[in-house]
């Protein structure tokens, strides 16, 4: 490494010894620039929701299908799984189910049955009565998907 | 030998952020599950192959009769949502006389299950199919025998 920056000093004299250290302190700069876009990076990725929000769209959302398709009555509840927590609006609306926080939303669509209305849902996240399952039924001639918080009474769901 | 030794730099620096974007799983794939979920609809539910007796009003679902055919998409509401019908599905059960076909969105049936059999199934618009055989009741003039029935369901990649 000397030796080379003493070729240098010696083919460009004082300039080419400068142009070394501009060059090295071009490469740290770039270098350091480059590692903190890529902590970023990992960063949003750790902290990105799109495949949760996505599974509890898609879980519930076939739920809703399969409770359509069940030739009696059904009531089913749906609990959290492991780490994945229920910690977002959730909104029924035009055959989708869709789920959302301040990063974005994720959607998917469910089957209705003409003959058999679904009520809408229109939940809100609250930190301190979260929503921990959803119950969701098909009873006479109503499909219903409610969101069980925390602390509420249920024949059904344990909350 | 100092522009070279930066753009190695830069290229394993950018290399690291994309091979980690590799790792990540943005994407989930539930076609299998729901032509699953569709295939024992069309076995279980009244929705389904179901027979209904227009004397009583009784139904009585996993029975195929020759009149379940208008039933299934009427009654089923996989084309309401507004994204598409996403699913098609075809029945063959053996009646005395020769097979009858149930459909479930028929013209895309035809057209998807074209190109499964052309080979079509990775990447966008790749086709996926399921297919099972089961025993099942079949009524026909007042007789009930039990046959086996053949239902396909194919499904199209988003």
């Amino acid at each position: 490494m000397g030796l080379r920056r003493l070729r240098a000093g010696r083919k460009f004299g004082k300039k080419g010894a400068s142009m070394v250290i501009l060059l090295r302190t071009f490469d740290l700069v770039l270098a350091a620039g480059l590692i903190i876009i890529m902590i970023k990076f990992w960063g949003n990725a750790r902290d990105d929701t799109f495949l949760e929000k996505n599974y509890i769209a898609r879980d519930v959302a076939m739920l809703i299908t399969t409770s359509y398709a069940s030739p009696g009555e059904l009531t089913y509840c749906y609990y959290e799984v492991g780490d994945l927590k229920f910690n977002f609006n959730y909104l029924l609306q035009d055959s989708q189910i869709f789920v959302e926080d301040s990063k974005g939303k994720a959607s998917y669509r469910y089957v209705e049955d003409k003959k058999l209305p679904i009520a809408l849902l229109n939940e809100k996240y609250n930190k301190e009565k979260p929503v921990v399952a959803f119950e969701i039924s098909k009873v006479g001639k109503q499909v219903k998907v409610v969101a069980k918080r925390k602390g509420d009474v249920s024949d059904t769901c344990k909350t | 030998m100092s522009i070279v030794r930066t753009l190695m730099l830069i290229f394993v620096l950018l290399s690291l952020v994309l091979v980690a974007n590799v790792f990540l799983v943005r994407h989930i794939d539930t076609r299998l599950i729901e032509s699953y979920s569709l295939m024992n609809l069309l076995y279980y539910s009244e929705k389904g192959l179901a027979l209904e007796d227009s004397e009583t009003g009784r139904v009585y679902s996993g029975v195929v009769s020759s009149g379940n055919t208008a039933k299934i998409d009427a009654n089923f509401g996989y084309n309401e949502a507004k994204l598409g019908p996403f699913l098609a599905a075809k029945a063959t059960a053996p009646l005395p006389g020769g097979s009858k076909e149930f459909y479930y969105n028929s013209e895309l049936f035809k057209d998807w299950n074209f190109l499964y059999l052309a080979g079509l199934t990775k990447g966008v618009g790749g086709i996926n199919k399921v297919s099972a055989l089961k025993k099942m009741p079949v009524a026909q003039s007042g007789t009930v025998r039990t046959e086996e029935v053949k239902i396909e369901v194919v499904s199209r990649n988003a």
